[in-house]
Order: C-alpha cells, then structure tokens, then sequence
C-alpha cells in the first residue's frame, strides 16, 4: 500500500510543527524519516497514523484519502518508542489484543485467534514467552512483542517511532538488522522515525531528511550521503570537518582524509592531539595553528602514518575529496 | 529478603519494632480494651444486644448508606480523578484543591450546611419536594453526607496510577482497532482496577464510622434512619456501657470481614 502525504501543515500553539510537506512513499518501501529532535519527523509519523490531525493538508493509502479517517479505521501498525504494551495483560493476549476488539461478526475464534497469535511470535522468536508479563522482559524483548501486537491486525502500512530509542547501543544494532531482514520476509510498507543516521542508513531503502517542519532531502542511503541537497543535511549524515583555505571552507568527512609521517606536496602540517582506537579505524585528533576548530581524520587501524605515533608530534593531511561551503 | 541489600532505611528489627509499638499504642489496645470491656456481657446477652431489631436495623443502614456513598464515589470519584489528571482548563489547580476540602471541614458543619441545602424547605431541598420525595431526614441525605466526607478518597488514590498510565497506551488499543468504550474497559479499568478498590474500601470504612455530618441529616428516627454510630452514643447517654462496646464490637468485626474480603479481591486483581 503507498502512502502519499500532500500538503500537510502543522502548528502547536503558534510553533510551525510541519511546513508544506510532500512526501510519495511506494508500496513496500522501508522509509527512514530522519532528523534531529523537534524537525517534526514525529509529528508527520502520527499525521500519518491519524493520532494527530494536521491542520491542512491530506494523508492518502493507496490513492485514497484517509485524512477523515479515525486511527482505528486506517488499518495502521504503530509501534512505540517505549513500547506501550498492556502491563496487566500477558505477552499473549497482548499479540491477541487486536484481533479480540474486532467487531463480533469479524472477530476470529479463539483457536484462530490462538494459531495466529503463536504465528506472530515464532516470527519476532519469542514463542517461548508467551505466558509472561512485560515487565519480565527486557527491553528488545518488549519491542519485538510490540512489533508482533502491530502486525497482528495485518495493517496495511507499518509506522515506526523511534522503536529503537530506548535501547542500548548493542541491542540497537541488533534489532535494526533483524527489522531490515523482517521487512524483506514481511514487504509491509514501513515508514520508521529516528535520530540516528547510522540506523536509517542501514535499514531503509529510502531515507527522508527533515529539519525545522521541512524535508530537506528524499534519496536512497547512498545518495543522500554523497550527494547532500544542503549542508544541513551534510552535517546531519556524518561526522565533517571545516577547514578554512584562504578565504574559503571547505568540507570533508573524517575518513576523506591522507596522512603522512613526511611533509608531502598539498599536505598540511598539524599536531596530534587524541589517538582513539575505535576498533576496525582509528581516529586523530589534528590541531591546526591556522584554525581554532579540530581536524579529525578516520583511517584504518594499521595505517602507516600511526606506526609508533603519539599525542604532540606533527602529522601531515589532506583532504582526498571535497565539497565547498 | 537477602541480608546484604541495604534498605534506605535500616535496621530491620528497629523499623518493626517501632511499627508493632505504634500499632499497640494506637490501635490494639484501645480496640482490646474494647473487646475486654465486651466480656462483661456473657455470651447470650451479647448476642441479644446485637440482635436486637433497632440495632439490626442500624446496622442495615450504617453500611448500606456507606456503600451507596462508596460507589456513588467510585463513580463520580473516578471521573473527577481523569478529568484532573487528563486536562489543563483554567482553574484546575482550584478544583484540585477543593477536593480535599471535605477532610479540613468539620464534620458537623458539614453536616449541618447540607441539612440546611436539602431539606424540605431548604434550596434544593424545595425541587425535591416539588417533585414528591424528600432528601434530608432520608436514607437518602444519610448518603448524600458520606458521598460528601468521603469524596477524596477514591479521586486521591486514583490520581496518582491514571497519572502513571501513559497516554500511549491508549493510543496503541485505538491503533489496533479498539473503540474508546474498549479501550477504557479492557486497558484502563484492569490497571485502574486495584487503585480503585483502595479508594472504594477507604470510603466504605470511613462512611460506615462517620458520625458528625450525618446526625444533623438524619433526622436520627428509630428504625428509619438511626446509624449505628449515633445508637452507640444513646447507648452511652443510658450508661450502657457494654452494650455500647458490644455494638462496637459489631461494627469493627463486620467492617473487619468486609475490608479483608476487598483486600482478598485486590490480591487477585493486582497480580495476574
């Protein structure tokens, strides 16, 4: 099912939450809204789910528009940052909620309901907790029987906030890779919020960078990265560095960087200030006289360049590629 | 509970001891002495005392009255609760402060206020009248009293778990295609639930215990609208007093069975 949003505009008071927004997602597509906090990509998720309502603008599933529509009836999975299970309820009945509230004359048998349920958590690989209670399980645990409850009712689009927000580091890492793989069995048409560039350049097909109300950027992972519409959205998408020539700046990335022992042609002199090892590169930390801002260079963890090097002596760089400012 | 884990507070048999001191203080002796007083009475001159019909009808009203005011509560409280904890309207902090009012009051001023607003020919009290029935001097204005003293309890206990309950929540039951009628009796009310029955008990105990506002309502008529509270002081007033205590005795065993029944009931509710 495509998602097309057309036009939508937002205010909290008199604060512009979402300025003019156009967005086409196409049916099956893992779509990232990316963007720091407060750029409203939140907001447009729930737009999206109808928990909020814009104040112009339509929301259209498949061609049809939905914008008059209650949540209950847009047919959406939704899945929380910090989960929103039903505490007093089992991990089971939790997964079976949905399709329990469904009028009597739709509702499944409970064998049915019973079949699907077990279904759903052989699919997220918690079977084996079925009887628990949620605050017997972690929090990847939690998301994944939260994610189990959403597609439950069979939504036709997937939408996601920040479902990895309230992880930690190693759990995220998991967790994305097991939805991107999810997404590929699935083909649900999946739109997720978050902040972190890292996630939405490893799970989604497309991402959408949005700042202050607006979309800055709609690519894939690879074009937003080498080929950024603003400098927001370069500075947003990895690390930079902002080296002043003459009267100009330029912009590179860290791992956009030579180094070199030796004073070579184009090179520039500068001191070692931080060495930090961070497992398949390493990271240096350059001081440059003519500039008060820090130069960090990421190259591999057995370059020459390091062999025997520490904090204080002098390092030659250079930008290997570069976007003017 | 392991040794090594270090309570805020310590010392463990410090704590209970003090805990049993201020019990006994407080409330096993006086309630013993009560008891003692009672065995004056041999067995069946207590059981006269008690089943005598103007005290059995007492007693009929005394927890009738007071769990009619308890639901009317668990009702009216319950609302009042969501209505502070789920909107900001402009005086808000007011209202919240108001409800609370009814524990500050006098019991009797209370009382007496209320007698004044609805009876016969009191400001509301007329309509009543206009349309055939009477409020005060009533079982009726006996519930009404009590609705009025015990009002804090069920709003104070819920307000802090509706409060806990995240809004998401709700959110995720309409996600998942539950209309609002759903989503409060499958998802609000089993986790309100417990809260709901600590607040219901505690106005229940209070109103069956409540004298001062309510013998100004009631009128006080043998076998109609006599509480049982106001027979032990007439009791008093006799010098009986055994048969004062026995009806004491009544009151705190029954009222005992009934808590320890809902405290039974919130044990199952709360852990699933």
């Amino acid at each position: 099912m495509s998602i097309e949003v057309s036009q939508v505009n937002k205010h909290f008071g008199s604060f512009q939450a979402l300025k003019n927004i156009d967005l086409k997602i196409q049916s099956g597509e893992l779509v990232a809204l990316l963007g720091p906090s407060g750029c409203g990509k939140t907001t447009l998720l729930r737009i999206i789910a109808g928990l909020e309502t814009p104040d112009t603008g339509s929301i259209l599933f498949h061609g049809e528009d939905v914008s008059s529509r209650e949540v209950r009836e847009r047919n959406v999975g939704f899945v929380f940052q910090h989960y929103a299970l039903f505490r007093h309820m089992s991990v089971f009945d939790n997964v079976a909620f949905g399709l329990r509230m469904k009028p009597k004359s739709q509702r499944p048998s409970e064998k049915v309901i019973a079949d699907k349920v077990h279904e759903l958590l052989n699919l997220v690989q918690l079977d084996w907790l079925a009887d628990r209670y949620p605050e017997q399980l972690s929090g990847g645990q939690r998301q994944r029987i939260a994610l189990a409850r959403a597609l439950a009712v069979e939504p036709k689009v997937l939408l996601l906030d920040e479902p990895f927000g309230a992880l930690d580091a190693k759990v995220r890492k998991e967790l994305r890779r097991w939805l991107a793989r999810l997404h590929e069995e699935v083909h649900l048409t999946s739109v997720f919020v978050t902040h972190d560039q890292e996630e939405a350049m490893e799970v989604a097909d497309r991402i959408v960078v949005m700042n202050k109300g607006v979309v800055e950027q709609i690519g894939s992972p690879g074009e937003v990265y080498e080929n950024p519409a603003s400098d927001f959205v370069y500075h947003f998408l990895g690390d930079s560095n902002h080296l002043k020539q003459g009267d100009e700046h330029i912009l590179f990335r860290p791992h956009e960087v030579a180094l070199a022992r030796q004073a070579e042609n184009d090179f520039r002199p500068a001191e070692v200030r931080d060495i930090r090892p961070l497992g398949a590169v390493t990271r240096i930390t350059l001081k440059l006289d003519s500039q008060d801002e820090f130069i960090e260079a990421e190259v591999i963890k057995d370059h020459a360049s390091l062999k025997g090097l520490s904090r204080g002596q002098i390092l030659y760089f250079k930008p290997k590629a570069n976007t003017p400012a | 509970m392991s040794r090594r884990t270090s309570p805020v507070i310590p010392g463990f048999g410090l704590t209970l001891g003090y805990t049993l001191l201020y019990l006994s203080l407080l409330v096993l002796i006086p309630l013993g002495a009560m008891f003692l007083k009672t065995t004056a009475l041999s067995w069946s001159e207590f059981i006269a005392v008690i089943t005598d019909t103007r005290v059995l009808a007492a007693l009929q009203l005394s927890f009738g009255t007071a769990l009619a005011a308890a639901l009317i509560n668990g009702v009216v409280g319950t609302l009042l609760a969501w209505v502070l904890v789920r909107y900001t309207f402009p005086g808000r902090k007011i209202m919240e402060a108001m409800i609370d009012l009814p524990f500050a009051l006098p019991t009797a001023v209370a009382g007496i206020a209320l007698t004044a607003l609805y009876a016969p020919s009191g400001l509301i009290g007329q309509w009543a009248t206009d349309l055939g029935f009477k409020i005060a001097y009533t079982p009726l204005g006996i519930s009404l009293a009590l609705t009025f003293v015990t009002l804090p309890f069920v709003v104070r206990t819920l307000q802090p778990v509706l409060a806990d309950i995240p809004r998401e929540v709700e959110e995720a039951a309409a996600c998942l295609g539950a209309n609002p009628w759903q989503s409060f009796r499958y998802v609000l009310l089993p986790a309100l639930l417990p809260a709901w029955l600590t607040g219901f008990a505690l106005a229940f105990a209070r109103g069956v215990g409540e004298y001062g506002s309510v013998i100004f309502i009631a009128g006080n008529m043998p076998m109609k609208t006599e509480i049982l509270p106001l027979l032990i002081m007439v009791k008093l007033d006799q010098y009986d007093y055994t048969g004062a205590t026995a009806i004491g005795v009544l009151m705190l065993v029954v009222s005992f069975i009934l808590l320890l029944l809902i405290n039974l009931l919130q044990r199952r509710i709360a852990t699933p």
